[in-house]
C-alpha cells in the first residue's frame, strides 16, 4: 500500500464533517415559517395555526386541523434530554388515552438526535419510561396476554405481562418520521423484566403492523437530570403503580409452597401407611364370628405403640356388617374395645355401574404396654335390605400391623393446603384478569 | 495509489479513482453522474443533491468500523413510498468494500450471499420465513424501491428514478438481516449484521448538536 494510500485512512484525514442544518419549511395553511429537526420527518404540526401537514414531497401539503382541546404537556417541543451522555432533542409529543378516559392519559416525547436516532419518553400517572425500537422478537404470540402471563423472546429473555389495552391518539404536535392522525388506534401489552430487573419489552400493533420496543424504568429524580428541569413534577401526585413481576412472583411462591407442603404430606402419608411391621394375619369364618372367637397371639414390641387393625369382609357385597372387636392382653385382660360397621353396595343403572361403601375398615389403636395380645371378635351380617341380624353370614380377614405412625396430621394439613391452593389459584387468576 | 483520474464531462472538475471497484463517480461540485470504466465514460446526467449533517457517516468521513480503518466513498438514497434509507459504500484499509445499510440512524454491515434460495417476490407476503446461513429469517417488509439520490463514488451504474423490488427479513433475534433485490434474475441478496453504536467510531463525530 502506498503512503498516500495509507494517508487516506490515516486519522482524521478524512473530508470535514459537514454542518448539521435542520430544514426550514413554510406551512401551507398559514404561511408561517417552521424549522424540521429531523430529515426522516413525514408529518409535521404547524405550531402556529395547528394544521398537520404532510412535508413527505418537495411540496408540502395540509391533512387536515389538529383538534381543538389542548393538552398540558410538563416538557416543550425543543426541550433537552441526556441519555448516555448524548443530548436528544424533544421533536414531537403525543397523548394518549384510553377507553375514551381523557383522565387516562398517557404522554409520549419523540426523543431525537440526528447521529443516534429516536428514542421514545413516556409519562403515565408520573411515572417515566425510556424506550427504543428493537428488531427481537417473542418465541411466541404475544397478543391477548392478560396480566401475570410470560413471554420469552428469541434472545432469551424472559418476560411478564404488566397490562395491555387500546390507545387511542388524542393530540400530536411537533414532527414526526410518520403520519399520526387524532383517533388512531393501537393495541398495546406491556412487559417487565421476568427476573426483577429495570428492562421493558413493548408490543404495539395495528391492523397491518406490529412493532416491538426494548426500555427502561426511569425515576422522576433522572428524568430531571436528563432534562435539566429540577422543578419537574413538583407538585404532580404519583399514582401509586402495583408492582405486577412481585406480585406475580409472591404468588408462584405461594402456590409452590403449597405444592411442596402437598408432596411432603403425600411422602408422609405413604411412609404413616408403609410403616410397622406385619405381626398378625389370620381369617375368621362366618360360624366364627356368630359365637365369639379370639385371635392367634401377636406381639407388640414397645409400650405406647400404635397398632393398625384392618378388617375386611370376604366376599360381602350388597350387606352389611356390625363388627365388635376387642384388643386382649395375654388372652385375659381386655384393653380396648371398639365396634365398625362395614357396608358395601354395589350395582348398575343406566348402563353404568356403581358402587358404594367399602369392604374394608382400618382402625388406630395406641397399646399401653408391650407384650402379646389377641383380637376379640364378634359380628353379625345380613344382606343389604334386612335390618337387623342375629348372625355372621360373611367371613372376616384381620390384619395387624405394629408400630405404625398415625397418618391423621398430614392428612388434616393436606386438606388444609388444598384448600389454601385452590384460594390461591382463584385469586390469582382474577388478579390476572382485572387490569390495574 | 489512484486507478484513475476522470474529468466531469458536464463541468470538467477532475476526480481521483482510488478504488478498482468504482464504476459510478458523481460529481461532487455539479451533481453530474458519470460511469466510468475502462474504455468510456458515459454521462448520464445530474442527480439529485442529497443533504448532508443528519448522519453518523457522510461521504469522505474516516473512522473505524469493527476495528478496522475505512471511509466512505458514497451514497445511494432509496426511497419505499413511507420514507427512505441510505446506503453507504465503504472502502476498508485492505481494499475490499462494503456497504453499511442505515435505516432511522441504525447500521447494518451488509454482505452479498450467493447460496440462498429466496422466493419469486409475487410469493413474498410478510412473515414468510427464509433460512440463510441455517439462521431463519422472517419477512417484515416487502416494497417497491426507487432511487431518490446518489453521491460519491459506487461500484453500480446507477442514477437517480431508478426502481426494483425489495424484501426486508429479519432474524427473530435481532441481530442479523437479510435484503433481497430483485433487480435481476435470481434476485440479489445481502446478508447483514446490525452493528451497535460502538461498533462504529468516527474520527468526526461532529459537536454540532
Amino acid at each position: 500500500m502506498s503512503t498516500m494510500d495509507k494517508e487516506r485512512f490515516g486519522l482524521n484525514q478524512g473530508r470535514p464533517r459537514p454542518p448539521y442544518q435542520p430544514q426550514d419549511i413554510h406551512c401551507p395553511g398559514c404561511g408561517a415559517g417552521l424549522t424540521v429537526k429531523d430529515e426522516q420527518a413525514r408529518m409535521v404540526v404547524c405550531e402556529y395555526c395547528g394544521k398537520h401537514l404532510d412535508v413527505s414531497l418537495e411540496e408540502k401539503t395540509v391533512l387536515g386541523q389538529g383538534p381543538e382541546r389542548k393538552w398540558e404537556f410538563p416538557l416543550k417541543i425543543g426541550d433537552s434530554f441526556r441519555y448516555k451522555g448524548a443530548r436528544y432533542e424533544i421533536i414531537a409529543r403525543q397523548a394518549f388515552i384510553e377507553d375514551n378516559d381523557y383522565t387516562e392519559v398517557t404522554r409520549e416525547y419523540l426523543l431525537y438526535n440526528p447521529r443516534r436516532g429516536t428514542l421514545y419518553l413516556s409519562e403515565y400517572g408520573g411515572s417515566y419510561d425510556l424506550a427504543w425500537d428493537t428488531h427481537v422478537m417473542p418465541t411466541t404470540s404475544p397478543f391477548n396476554l392478560s396480566r401475570g402471563s410470560t413471554l420469552e423472546t428469541h434472545d432469551g429473555r424472559k418476560w411478564v405481562a404488566l397490562e395491555s389495552g387500546e390507545y387511542e391518539l388524542a393530540f400530536v404536535d411537533g414532527s414526526l418520521p410518520w403520519v399520526a392522525k387524532v383517533g388512531d388506534r393501537s393495541r398495546y401489552v406491556d412487559f417487565a423484566d421476568k427476573g426483577g430487573a429495570n428492562e421493558r419489552f413493548d408490543v404495539q400493533w395495528t391492523a397491518n403492523e406490529v412493532e416491538y420496543s426494548s426500555g427502561i424504568s426511569l425515576t422522576l429524580e433522572q428524568v430531571r437530570q436528563a432534562t435539566s428541569k429540577p422543578e419537574l413534577g413538583q407538585g404532580v401526585v404519583r399514582r401509586r403503580s402495583e408492582d405486577v413481576v412481585k406480585t406475580r412472583r409472591w404468588y408462584m411462591i405461594l402456590l409452590l409452597f403449597c405444592v411442596a407442603v402437598l408432596a411432603f404430606n403425600g411422602i408422609m402419608a405413604l411412609y404413616c401407611m408403609f410403616s410397622g411391621r406385619q405381626v398378625l394375619e389370620q381369617t375368621f369364618t362366618p360360624a366364627q364370628l356368630t359365637e365369639e372367637v379370639l385371635s392367634e397371639p401377636f406381639p407388640v414390641s414397645s409400650d405406647g405403640n400404635v397398632i393398625m387393625v384392618e378388617a375386611t369382609a370376604i366376599s360381602m357385597t350388597n350387606a352389611w356388617m356390625a363388627l365388635d372387636l376387642a384388643l386382649v392382653k395375654d388372652a385375659e385382660t381386655v384393653v380396648h374395645v371398639f365396634d365398625e360397621d362395614i357396608q358395601y353396595y354395589q350395582g348398575s343403572e343406566g348402563g353404568e355401574s356403581w358402587s358404594e361403601g367399602s369392604r374394608e375398615v382400618t382402625s388406630y389403636i395406641e397399646v399401653p404396654a408391650a407384650g402379646n395380645y389377641r383380637v376379640l371378635l364378634h359380628a353379625v351380617s345380613a344382606p343389604g335390605e334386612t335390618p337387623s341380624a342375629t348372625n355372621a353370614q360373611h367371613g372376616v380377614r384381620i390384619r395387624v400391623t405394629d408400630g405404625v405412625r398415625l397418618p391423621h396430621f398430614y392428612v388434616v394439613l393436606t386438606i388444609l393446603t388444598i384448600i389454601v391452593f385452590f384460594i390461591s389459584l382463584v385469586l390469582y387468576g382474577n388478579w390476572r384478569k382485572q387490569e390495574e | 495509489m489512484k486507478v484513475a483520474e476522470i474529468s466531469c464531462p458536464s463541468c470538467g472538475a477532475t476526480h481521483d479513482v482510488h478504488n478498482p471497484g468504482v464504476i459510478t463517480v458523481v460529481c461532487e461540485y455539479c451533481g453530474n453522474a458519470v460511469y466510468w470504466d475502462q474504455e468510456k465514460i458515459r454521462n448520464v446526467g445530474k442527480q439529485s443533491t442529497l443533504p448532508e449533517g443528519f448522519s453518523r457517516l457522510y461521504r469522505g468521513a474516516t473512522g473505524t468500523l469493527l476495528n478496522k480503518r475505512f471511509v466512505v466513498l458514497g451514497r445511494v438514497r432509496y426511497s419505499f413510498g413511507r420514507g427512505f434509507w441510505d446506503e453507504w459504500f465503504v472502502e476498508m484499509q485492505d481494499g475490499s468494500i462494503a456497504w453499511l445499510t442505515e435505516d432511522n440512524h441504525e447500521f447494518v454491515l451488509e454482505t452479498r450471499e450467493t447460496d440462498v434460495q429466496v422466493p419469486s417476490f409475487d410469493s413474498l407476503k410478510a412473515s414468510a420465513r427464509i433460512v440463510a446461513r441455517n439462521i431463519p429469517f422472517f419477512i417484515e417488509e416487502v416494497g417497491q424501491a426507487e432511487c431518490i439520490g446518489v453521491e460519491g463514488d459506487l461500484p453500480i451504474p446507477m442514477q437517480v428514478g431508478e426502481t426494483y423490488s425489495f424484501a426486508d427479513a429479519a432474524s427473530p433475534d435481532g441481530r442479523y438481516s437479510l435484503g433481497i433485490e430483485y433487480d435481476e434474475d435470481p434476485p440479489t441478496v445481502f446478508f447483514g449484521h446490525w452493528l451497535k453504536y460502538a461498533s462504529i467510531t468516527m474520527d468526526d463525530e461532529g459537536e454540532d448538536w
